[in-house]
């Protein structure tokens, strides 16, 4: 299975969201990574075949999927980041309406099956309106996963959990088949490094990388730099430097991360990098 | 899925509002400001009740006398007064002529008005039958622009479509095969169906004066021997009445489609309230001036009700051609790709 990105493009007015992006992807997990307005939701409503975009189109094994309608709808199992469901239906009505929306009737069995996959089944009776946000995003993969779709798209998922929850929803991926391309859209890079097989980075629009975490990590060998200051010349020095980061405290002195090309200071040592170093790199001002 | 749509637009507090209006659209009747009429309920029923069944000549004859006696009592009215206050006639005598003086006031409108509806029964050149029919006169004359089932339509309908987008849920329904033409035609023939019926319950809910004054006996009389409503046809007088109700249900239908169509060019629940409150309170506020709107507006013309000059089959027809307008682009504007901006 080959979804291939062809040149998309999105504008609105002047702004533009997405600038000609060209990606390959066939089975496994994806990130999409990148900070807020890089154009993450943008691209998966295109994805999805919510959104038109400007110029371009999307493939999947060499036929455009807006053509290809309910056909690639069937196969297509989406979450976004507020999916809105309806605070009066229960957990298995809800279940069971999105899955008759694809055409699918769940017996019990499958209700119970698909609920115990993601731990609801005790909460089937509860109404929506009465869940806990991690809950609501549980059920959300739930119903994204009716049907078995081959393309699975998630958009923000954790946003918003506790670190439990997380856990949780990063089990829950990792507990799904590998027949399968999914993509989810996150800031948290925490999440990512788990469970993704590679990553997408996206910034202002454009799709900067698309590797695996190991690659992106080995990209930026060399350009972190640990380096302990005091404090107060440490807070100034982040605010003069923004590929500066404080990432451990002491009683007067703390630790800064550095990302940099040269050695930034006499006393900076190289550090391991870390994906959230290639974060810092591409989108806090790391590169400069 | 229609089980789910039916249960996303028809909550319970929904059913129970619905249940209120239909209340009040029963109790509307006595609330309304009480009639200035011409002649007096009380006698004119008991003259219908003495006269009752098929009109002839004599009942005509009846009353023309009556009058004549009536107006002679009138007559004499100044002429004795002056003869009393002359001492001509003692108080007793006087007395007694102005009971008989006050009687003659009280009934020379009613019998004025019921000899008008013997000249109309006359050029009527048919049969027709005298019965009391002040409850059907006061239901079609009052049967006018439904506020109520308006407002009933509109908080029935608003929501169908504007909820999905307020809630974020049409992205999602986008992207499943069921979610497109098969949800939005779903709303669309619950909100149109929901609509026609809930009229026919309204309009059942209009007659309930009507049977508690006893009159619905007179329901399978014919429709043209209410005065002042020629009908031209053997319609009975429920006939009428239902023939109007389902012109009325089409067009609550046609109305229910017209706010989905704007719930999805809109998507604001709040302004299409506005908008819907407008565009059809507004047109038929405006009858009495644009007659012919009745063919094109999705509102119910005053004048639509009580005319027998309004073709109901121009109005039928004309309620299916702006349904299947309005369903047919509610449709496609709910399918389209495309999202609103939230950069």
């Amino acid at each position: 299975m080959e979804l291939k990105f062809n040149g998309i493009s999105k504008s609105y007015g002047r702004k533009e969201a997405l600038k000609g992006v060209d990606i390959n992807l066939s089975e496994g997990v994806y990130a999409l990574l990148g900070p807020n307005g890089s154009g993450k939701t943008t691209l998966m409503n295109i994805l999805a075949g919510v959104l038109r975009p400007s110029s371009g189109d999307v493939t999947l094994d060499g036929r455009d999927t807006v053509s290809m309608g309910n056909d690639f709808r069937r196969i297509l199992g989406y979450l976004p980041q507020d999916p809105g469901f309806y605070p009066g239906f229960t957990v298995e009505e809800l279940l069971k309406y999105f899955a008759s929306l694809k055409g699918i009737k769940l017996s019990s069995g499958e209700v119970k099956e698909k609920l115990d996959f993601v731990n609801l089944y005790d909460e089937r009776r509860t109404r929506y309106k009465a869940l806990s946000g991690g809950m609501k995003r549980r059920l959300g993969i739930a119903i994204a996963l009716a049907g078995d779709p081959k393309i699975l798209i998630l958009d923000e998922p954790t946003a918003g959990l506790d670190p439990k929850e997380r856990v949780r929803f990063r089990n829950i991926i990792s507990g799904i088949g590998r027949d399968k391309i999914i993509i989810y859209a996150t800031h948290i890079v925490s999440d990512i490094e788990s469970i993704a097989d590679r990553v997408i980075l996206l910034k202002k629009g454009e799709v900067i990388d698309l590797s695996t975490t190991a690659q992106m990590t080995a990209s930026i060998e060399g350009s972190v730099w640990s380096c302990v200051m005091e404090r107060d010349r440490a807070e100034e020095y982040v605010e003069q430097n923004p590929g500066a980061l404080i990432t451990s405290t002491g009683a007067d002195t703390v630790t800064l991360k550095i990302i940099s090309g040269e050695r930034p200071l006499p006393d900076a040592v190289n550090a391991r990098p870390t994906l959230e170093d290639v974060y810092m790199y591409h989108f806090l001002g790391g590169e400069q | 899925m229609v089980r789910y749509e039916i249960k996303k637009l028809i909550p319970l507090k929904l059913c129970l509002i619905i249940l209120l209006l239909l209340l009040l659209q029963s109790l509307s009747v006595y609330i309304r400001p009480l009639k200035d009429r011409e002649y007096s309920e009380t006698l004119y029923r008991q003259f219908c009740e003495h006269y009752e069944g098929i009109y002839d000549k004599s009942i005509q004859e009846l009353l023309l006398s009556r009058k004549i006696w009536i107006d002679d009592v009138i007559a004499k009215h100044d002429e004795t007064q002056s003869e009393y206050h002359l001492g001509r006639i003692t108080l007793k005598e006087f007395s007694a002529y102005m009971d008989i003086y006050t009687e003659a006031m009280a009934q020379s409108s009613t019998v004025n008005y019921l000899l008008k509806k013997c000249e109309y029964y006359d050029s009527l050149n048919r049969p027709a039958e005298f019965f009391c029919d002040t409850q059907w006169l006061d239901m079609y004359e009052n049967d006018g622009f439904d506020y109520l089932l308006v407002f009933a339509v509109m908080i029935l309908c608003v929501p169908a479509f504007t909820s999905e987008y307020a809630a974020g849920s049409r992205t999602v329904l986008m992207t499943t095969p069921g979610g497109r033409e098969k949800t939005a035609a779903a709303k669309l023939i619950i909100c149109t169906l929901t609509s026609f019926f809930l009229t026919m319950l309204f309009r059942t809910a209009r007659l309930v004066p009507v049977m508690n004054a006893g009159a619905m006996k007179y329901a399978g009389k014919p429709a043209y021997d209410l005065l002042n409503y020629p009908f031209g046809t053997d319609i009975s007088l429920i006939g009428a009445y239902e023939s109007f109700s389902v012109m009325k249900a089409l067009e609550a239908s046609c109305m229910a489609s017209f706010i989905c169509l704007l719930s999805v060019l809109v998507q604001n629940r709040t302004f299409v309230y506005f908008l819907s409150a407008v565009l059809l309170y507004a047109p038929a506020m405006m009858m009495d001036y644009l007659p012919d709107a009745a063919y094109v507006s999705s509102s119910y013309a005053k004048a639509l009700a009580v005319t027998p000059y309004i073709s109901l089959i121009r109005v039928n027809i004309s309620c299916m051609i702006r349904i299947g307008v309005y369903v047919s682009i509610c449709i496609a504007v709910w399918r389209a790709r495309y999202v609103r901006r939230e950069i």
